[in-house]
């Protein structure tokens, strides 16, 4: 019989490694296929990224 | 807008790359060098320490921690090489991904070796949790901001989940330290704590000049100096390298050899791709410190080695000069002893009385018990050096196991035991008369020796080309952990050893080896503990 704690820790590992791909899937598909992310053409437009009003739409 | 960036990108005038990572963007081939040069021992490293001892732990997670460092340099050097910024977006993004998980994995090792044991549940979830962070927030804003074009640095702009990850890995850095201090304090073990100072202080070595980059960065602005902190790794490979072959961290010493000549190689071969007579100084000076670093090990470790050779030489000259003083000595004051013992008792000196007979009768058997141990120690000791002669002569093997069986049938009259033999064919071998009688009553007499009640049943018979003698008893039986040790040097079963506590567990060795160099073999097989045992000595027909 497999202990349960063991079962516990490989439960927390499957998701940690689900969590791991589900990262780089997204960032394939968002950066990749998508290509959507903002050009900054200027230095005044890089934003700061401690700045919150760099994080909305 | 479009038409905007595809201007601007057209401005910048960026090198075209192939296979992702060659390119004349890199600013410099140095940075290949810096790169592959730390990766490539790091990887040799891994794999041979995990295909090694692929069910230890920190086998696996040594493995993990260089399979995230060696995406890291790839993604990196994607990153300088790309000239497409969503390649830069994507490489960015796994970069932030990447290296909080190389500093996660770095202290799991460095807690498996250290301690020696695995992370409990709640340790794995409490150090493992924080990385959801950076798996769910790195594809979003809070991961990469955007692209800059601004200066045609080819770079993305960072969100606060970088950051977040920057200080994860500071977090993880000071844990290792942590737990190092941890252990150093508790530990009384001076060889344990100068191991774990080893490894802790190349893996912090490692992730600092992992971490170069970022830290100079902070300082000074400047992206460039920081990736030349990767020349900083190889020192991790020496450490490693050094507590492999000093304290045997992974059990290879081989190991630890055949990495430091292959990182050697790589590096001299990477010079190769080197075209700035400038830049070359510093690859040979880079070199030049590993070749010191490890050049040193290698001697001391050889030196070692040699040393070790000379200390079991000498070792073994004390052992065969104490074999021979037992010889001569210990065996002829047996001798001597057992030959008064036995005019006593063959009343040479006229009739004992009957208390004096029963002690003089214990002391002959006690010295004829003792010269065939001392004779078993002997005889173990010359077959192992190959220092026995065999005259081999053509002998009739059915007539040698009637005599033995005869000779020890009153021993197994005594203790109850029914002794039988079943030799209905002749069966010619050629061997040596006197070392395979031994073997032949070595068997017997431990059959008679470890069952208390029923038979022991002798059998000779021929198939094809061998000779098959089986030896059955109804006694003590083996389990499978006996069997496998039972022909080796004072091999015995477990519950052979409680009940006889006066056999040297020579006797079976000794048969193995007269057996076997008579080309023939001899096993054992049992159906488990007091279900008895089935000895089969097998040697090839002789054809006169």
């Amino acid at each position: 019989m497999v202990e349960k704690g063991k079962v516990k820790e490989k439960i927390f590992l499957v998701i940690l490694f689900v969590a791991f791909l589900y990262a780089v899937v997204e960032i394939y598909v968002e950066y990749i296929v998508r290509e959507d992310f903002t050009y900054f053409l200027t230095e005044e437009e890089v934003p700061n990224q401690f700045d919150a009003n760099a994080y909305l739409e | 807008m479009e038409n905007v960036i595809a201007e601007t990108i057209a401005a910048c005038e960026w090198y075209g790359s192939s296979f992702l990572v060659i390119s004349d963007n890199v600013f410099s081939p140095l940075l290949y060098y810096s790169y592959f040069g730390s990766l490539i021992p790091s990887v040799l490293i891994a794999l041979f320490v995990f295909l090694n001892g692929k069910n230890r732990l920190p086998n696996k997670l040594l493995l993990l921690m260089v399979a995230a460092f060696g995406g890291w340099i790839f993604f990196n050097l994607v990153t300088w090489a790309t000239e497409l910024p969503p390649m830069t977006m994507f490489a960015w993004s796994f970069l932030i991904i990447l290296e909080p998980l190389v500093y996660f994995f770095a202290l799991y090792f460095v807690y498996a070796m250290v301690f020696e044991r695995d992370f409990s549940f709640w340790q794995k979830v409490l150090f493992a949790s924080p990385l959801f962070v950076t798996f769910f927030l790195t594809p979003t804003k809070f991961g990469l901001l955007g692209y800059d074009l601004s200066n045609c640095d080819r770079a993305a702009v960072e969100g606060i989940v970088a950051t977040y990850g920057y200080a994860l890995e500071f977090i993880y850095i000071l844990l290792i330290v942590g737990f190092f201090g941890y252990f150093w304090l508790k530990s009384k073990d001076a060889i344990a704590r100068k191991r774990a100072t080893l490894i802790t202080v190349g893996i912090v070595l490692f992730l600092l000049s992992f971490s170069a980059g970022n830290i100079l960065e902070v300082f000074t602005e400047n992206w460039l100096i920081g990736q030349y902190g990767l020349f900083g790794a190889p020192i991790f490979v020496g450490f490693l390298a050094y507590s492999m072959v000093k304290y045997k961290t992974f059990n290879t010493k081989v190991l630890g050899t055949q990495v430091l000549v292959a990182a050697l190689w790589v590096l001299v071969l990477s010079m190769l791709f080197v075209r700035n007579i400038e830049n070359m100084k510093y690859v040979i000076a880079g070199t030049l410190v590993l070749v010191t670093i490890f050049g040193v090990q290698l001697i001391k470790s050889v030196k070692e080695l040699e040393h070790q050779k000379v200390r079991l030489q000498k070792a073994n000259d004390q052992q065969q000069s104490l074999m021979r003083f037992i010889n001569h000595q210990v065996k002829g004051f047996f001798n001597r002893t057992r030959i008064i013992f036995d005019a006593l008792r063959t009343n040479e000196y006229g009739e004992l009385p009957a208390p004096a007979r029963e002690l003089v009768e214990t002391g002959f058997a006690t010295d004829t018990e003792a010269i065939n141990m001392v004779r078993s120690l002997l005889d173990a000791a010359n077959l192992h050096d190959g220092t026995v002669e065999f005259k081999k002569i053509s002998l009739d093997l059915r007539a040698l196991v009637s005599d033995i069986t005869s000779q020890v049938q009153e021993v197994a009259k005594a203790k109850g035991l029914t002794l039988s033999i079943e030799a209905k064919e002749e069966a010619r071998v050629f061997g040596d008369l006197t070392h395979l009688a031994q073997a032949v009553r070595n068997i017997i007499e431990n059959s008679i020796q470890y069952t208390e009640r029923g038979v022991v049943q002798v059998a000779l018979t021929t198939q094809g080309k061998n000779a098959v003698l089986t030896v059955t008893d109804t006694g003590l039986g083996l389990t499978q952990e006996d069997m496998r040790r039972l022909f080796t040097q004072g091999g015995r079963g477990e519950e052979a050893k409680r009940r006889n506590v006066n056999s040297t567990g020579y006797g079976l060795y000794i048969t193995k080896k007269i057996v076997t160099a008579h080309g023939g073999d001899v096993v054992v097989h049992s159906a488990g503990r007091d279900k008895g045992s089935t000895f089969t000595i097998t040697l090839p027909l002789h054809k006169a």
